[in-house]
């Protein structure tokens, strides 16, 4: 595993670079404005995954470069598990960023206090592995431009939504309805208390949510022909 | 005989375009030649070989494994060159081979440095700087630093100037010395694989038309050209097609010697080379 | 006799690398085929000829006119494929078509659309779609749809099958016919040029070695096989190009008559040469100025 880890940094190098660099910009920014480590959390699990997984992705789209890892001695389940075991590093990696940096430069070291509880922490697995349950299969199978895709039917779902709501008069609608639940669902997780149980059912969610992306992701790749 | 890749009753369809009831062996030791006209299925199989594109149904056997069910054993021994560069343009050559090195137990780092010389690749430049040739060399660069004992070719000197097609030729003729390697390469240049193949298949349409020894086909098939039109009075023999010229009709045959015997006093008979193989195989098509 | 493309002196440079002194003429009614290694020069003389890039010194005329003073004219009358044709990828095929048929008053839209047939190249497909050898073959049937009179083709016939060149170099030997059109083409496929080429231009390293027809180089040049021991100073002056193995030597003459006058009564043997080996001999063997 430790080769395939290895090859898809080097081969997304460059990307690496761009990466390290936005981490770091952003953790300046949080500390400088003074952003919540909240928002912080949610925006990172929705902003990670892209930058270490779609993207990723992307580049072995671009330059055509399945037909080489395919071809390597390794199968294709391997080669999804190193992509999905290579990404979440680099996001536990940023996140340390982050920590590192609000213990040696933020004052009131908010960052690193909220990072460093367990809960918390779990948390943002949690958000983060939702997203890229959704995230991560797609990519591989669609390749970016389905993400593209997919994100340009989103807004245009969301306006048809919108337009429905307001030319049926009514107050609230379904659009305003589900992004409400999901915001409160997202505090809901944030403030519960961290009980034993609360913690090993996040840990268990966290865990399934990783194992049927994966498993989800291998089903996918390994049909795809190149 | 020992074979290196055994193929039997392979199929893969595709929207359009079938691969269908291929079957044929490559011998341990020789190198194979594939031809046949653009889309034919030439690239197709080779991806095959590598799992590369999923097949319908039929065996295909490596090293005498079967090529999924070993995958990643199988291809730890087989060097391969595609004919579309597939490489991360903007790495650097000598990162890219660190990246793969470790998957191949073979490995052999002074091979590959010796080799990048040979071809005067610079180790330090991202691919996306290297011409088409150099970029081809850089592919061969690497099939060639793990000892692969199966080298699988897709084109491989589509792009190179003669003398650096010449210079490849004489190193696969070199790395077959030892007569473990195997060697299949699919080329539209037939001069050079009359030049190092010994066995030549030839794909039309998805089907195997033959797959032979070279010297076999080379001494059974040939052109046979007369003034007048010999189709009328005989029934040419092994009959694979024909062409009317402005001087009068020339016809391949596969088996040159029977034919040669019934038509001498009217014909004069040449040896076909493989691309008037193909040429005649084509218009044999269209009088169909 | 017409000269459909006359090049005196032309010259041009790079950081890394020089056109010098180009000189080449190619008379309509010919086919002039363009040989040389990787990096000599073909790709640079071609885009040249085009003027897609800015020659240093030189001139260079088509059908008798300035290829700088006559651009647009001279443009609408060539026919050209490039080594990796570039078209917007999203376009499909018969759309890019319609695009080059805005440039060419002479466009014929039946030729191309049956030339697409004959060559299999789909016409609703999109380009970036198609497969290199057929992305190719969209070129060569954009080239020949607008009566050109000079077609400038680099590398038109690689990734290309046997059968199909050898069906596109009759169509271009048919072209020619009429004496008033003219094709240079550039390829590495040298029994492709000893089938069709009336001229033979190689270039190495920036510099033209010889630019002359087929029959005279063939004529003319000899490749001789010997026992080392033929070989002294003196006789190593005859030869272009020179290959020593320990069985003997194999070695490129330009001058047949001088080698049988100067190696009478030697032990040698002296053949028509393949342009491949003239190609290996000039670039690999130790070659005499």
């Amino acid at each position: 595993m430790l080769k395939h880890i290895r090859r898809e940094l080097i081969f997304n190098q460059t990307q690496l670079y761009i990466f390290a660099g936005y981490i770091l910009v952003f953790w300046i920014w949080i500390v400088w404005q003074n952003i919540s480590p909240r928002i912080s959390l949610v925006f990172l699990s929705f902003v990670l995954p892209l930058f270490c997984a779609a993207s990723f992705q992307a580049r072995e789209e671009k330059f055509k470069a399945w037909t080489l890892n395919c071809s390597l001695p390794t199968n294709r389940n391997t080669l999804i598990l190193a992509r999905l075991i290579t990404s979440w590093s680099l996001m536990i990696a940023a996140l340390i960023v982050g920590i590192l940096y609000s213990a040696l430069f933020q004052k009131n070291h908010s960052i690193l206090y909220q990072f460093i509880q367990l809960k918390y922490f779990l948390v943002f697995l949690l958000f983060t592995s939702l997203f890229l349950v959704f995230l991560f299969p797609f990519v591989i199978r669609f390749g970016l431009s389905g993400v593209l895709i997919g994100l340009v039917v989103l807004q245009i779902l969301g306006i048809i939504t919108l337009v429905l709501t307001r030319a049926s008069g009514s107050k609230g609608n379904f659009l305003h309805t589900m992004i409400d639940s999901i915001i409160n669902f997202m505090k809901f997780l944030l403030n519960h208390p961290s009980t034993f149980f609360y913690v090993t059912v996040l840990i268990f969610s966290v865990a399934v949510l990783n194992i049927f992306t994966l498993k989800f992701s291998q089903f996918l790749f390994a049909r795809r022909d190149f | 005989m020992e074979h290196a890749v055994q193929i039997e009753n392979l199929r893969k369809e595709f929207k359009g375009f079938t691969l269908k009831d291929v079957s044929f062996n490559i011998p341990k030791g020789y190198v194979m030649g594939l031809i046949g006209p653009n889309g034919a299925g030439k690239t197709t199989l080779i991806k095959l070989i590598m799992n590369l594109i999923r097949k319908n149904s039929g065996q295909i056997r490596v090293f005498g494994k079967d090529h999924i069910q070993h995958e990643s054993e199988i291809k730890s021994r087989i060097g391969f060159v595609y004919d579309i560069p597939h490489f991360y343009e903007d790495i650097k050559l000598k990162s890219t081979a660190s990246a793969i090195a470790p998957f191949y137990p073979k490995w052999d780092q002074d091979l590959f440095l010796k080799l990048m010389n040979e071809f005067s690749l610079p180790l330090d430049k991202k691919f996306k700087k290297l011409s088409h040739g150099m970029k081809m060399k850089f592919s061969l660069c690497l099939a060639l630093s793990h000892d692969a004992d199966l080298i699988l070719m897709d084109e491989p000197t589509s792009g190179l100037d003669p003398v650096f097609r010449q210079e490849l030729l004489e190193k696969m003729s070199q790395i077959m010395l030892d007569e473990e390697k195997t060697m299949l390469f699919s080329t539209h240049i037939t001069s050079d694989l009359e030049r190092i193949a010994d066995y030549i298949t030839l794909i039309h349409n998805g089907e195997i038309i033959f797959s032979s020894p070279l010297d076999n086909i080379l001494q059974n098939w040939g052109i046979v050209k007369s003034e007048k039109d010999l189709l009328d009075k005989t029934e040419i023999p092994g009959l694979v097609g024909y062409e009317k010229t402005n001087y009068g009709i020339e016809i391949l045959t596969s088996d040159i010697k029977t034919a040669q015997t019934l038509i001498s006093s009217d014909s004069i008979s040449e040896k076909a080379t493989l691309e008037d193989i193909m040429y005649f195989i084509k218009k044999g098509e269209t009088h169909a | 006799m017409t000269l459909a493309l006359d090049i005196k002196k032309l010259n041009k440079k790079y950081s890394d690398f020089t056109l010098k002194d180009i000189s080449l003429q190619l008379p309509s009614g010919f086919i002039m085929g363009l040989i040389g290694p990787n990096g000599a020069g073909k790709t640079t003389l071609i885009k040249l000829i085009l003027n897609m890039t800015r020659r240093q010194s030189g001139v260079i005329k088509v059908f008798g006119r300035d290829n700088i003073i006559h651009d647009k004219e001279i443009k609408s009358r060539i026919g050209f494929v490039h080594e990796e044709p570039h078209y917007p990828g999203y376009l499909k095929v018969k759309e890019i078509g319609s695009v080059f048929s805005r440039f060419y008053s002479n466009w014929n839209k039946n030729r191309f659309f049956n030339l697409c047939r004959e060559f299999t190249v789909p016409e609703n497909k999109r380009i970036n779609a198609l497969s290199r050898g057929t992305k190719m073959k969209l070129s060569l049937a954009l080239a020949l749809s607008h009566d050109a009179d000079f077609l400038l083709m680099d590398e038109p016939t690689t990734g290309l099958d046997p059968v199909f060149r050898r069906e596109l170099l009759k169509r271009f030997s048919r072209i020619i016919q009429d004496e008033k059109k003219a094709v240079l083409f550039s390829t590495h496929i040298t029994s492709d040029l000893e089938r069709t080429a009336d001229y033979i231009t190689y270039i190495h390293q920036g510099e033209i070695l010889f630019s002359i027809t087929k029959d005279q180089l063939f004529e003319e040049w000899a490749l001789v096989k010997g026992g080392n021991e033929i070989l002294n100073p003196e006789t190593q002056k005859l030869f272009k190009g020179l290959r020593k193995s320990s069985y003997g030597f194999k070695a490129l003459t330009s001058d047949k008559e001088k080698v049988r006058t100067n190696l009478s009564g030697q032990n040698y043997v002296m053949e028509k040469p393949s342009l491949d080996d003239i190609m290996f001999l000039l670039s690999k063997g130790e070659i005499n100025a």
